[in-house]
């Protein structure tokens, strides 16, 4: 029985001392989101992408065949509703980048090694603890387009500079983007002036 | 003894964190003319007539039209919008080019 004792005294002082270790370093520095998680929390974060596809769904290959429309239709979809945070080529926007933990890379192996099923059930169900919220809607219609999203995930590592240049006009945009495009487009083409004067101060003004 | 410390140290650093910053500079971009065009760089006049130079990396997209154009495309005289974002390296902030979307190309006087 004294033989249990003391480790277990030692193993309880050693955890009194994480603890307010940790409450020391919360306190001291406050719990920021900019920086890399830990592996603790990296380790959660796939736990709960693992949890997140049910079993007969992870090995369930994709049953929407890639057709050119097919292609087409996860193109647009991904532009609209995706690449706000994962960026048009996937590989993070910088909101994306800023959440915690931040968003991955969609072009490497990490998320390239999943089974289709796993990326249909990640993107109807989403992952908790993540931002990745929940897409379906239980609709045929709806898995139908999330499985035009699984094959468009796979063509991310090789995308076309074309494709990505082209989903810029499939974002979603604000009145004040949509003039800021329309002043780029018409300065590339010589519409207005290389450079604009700057106003004058005006007399006693400080 | 020594050992259990270790692994202590190590599990409460795994806790706190890192502290590498993850956070990148908001994208923004720079509308102007090129005055020098270099592999790895970029010098621009921007519209306001200030001097501008902004990093090239290979991630650097260039394009005309929308389509992929190349490094080699970019002139000086060229009027050009450039998507970048500001970074700090060794305690100087530095622009770096995303996207480079090349347009006319004026005369240089």
């Amino acid at each position: 029985m004294r033989g249990i004792v003391r480790p277990l005294l030692l193993g309880v002082a050693v955890l009194a001392v994480l603890a307010v270790a940790l409450i020391y370093a919360m306190a001291r520095k406050g719990l920021s989101t900019r920086v890399e998680p830990s592996w603790i929390e990296e380790r959660a974060a796939l736990a709960m992408r693992g949890l997140a596809t049910p079993a007969a769904v992870r090995n369930t290959r994709n049953p929407v065949g890639k057709t050119p429309e097919v292609l087409e239709a996860g193109l647009t979809h991904f532009a609209d509703h995706c690449a706000s945070c994962h960026g048009n080529d996937g590989s993070g926007t910088p909101m994306g980048k800023s959440f915690y933990p931040p968003v991955p890379d969609m072009r490497r192996e990490r998320t390239q090694r999943l089974t289709d099923g796993e990326l249909f059930s990640i993107i109807e169900n989403g992952i908790r603890l993540t931002g990745m919220p929940a897409w379906g809607n239980g609709t045929p219609e709806g898995e139908a387009s999330s499985w035009a999203l699984v094959h468009f995930i796979r063509r991310l590592p090789s995308l076309p500079a074309d494709d990505v240049a082209r989903m810029q006009d499939l974002n979603p945009k604000s009145p004040a983007e949509f003039r800021e495009e329309e002043e780029a487009r018409r300065f590339l083409a010589g519409d207005e002036p290389a450079t604009t004067p700057r106003p004058m101060a005006r007399p006693g003004h400080h | 003894m020594t050992r259990r410390m270790m692994l202590c140290a190590m599990a409460l650093a795994s806790v706190v964190g890192g502290g590498v910053a993850a956070h990148e500079g908001h994208e923004h971009k720079i509308l102007g003319t090129v005055t020098m065009a270099a592999s790895d760089h970029l010098m621009l006049k921007d519209k306001a007539g200030k001097d501008v130079t902004v990093q090239i990396t290979d991630a650097t997209k260039v394009l005309r039209d929308k389509k992929a154009a190349a490094l080699a495309d970019i002139k000086a005289g060229m009027r050009v919008v450039v998507t970048a974002v500001t970074e700090k390296k060794d305690n100087v902030e530095r622009m770096r080019a995303k996207q480079i979307d090349l347009g006319t190309l004026t005369a240089q006087k």
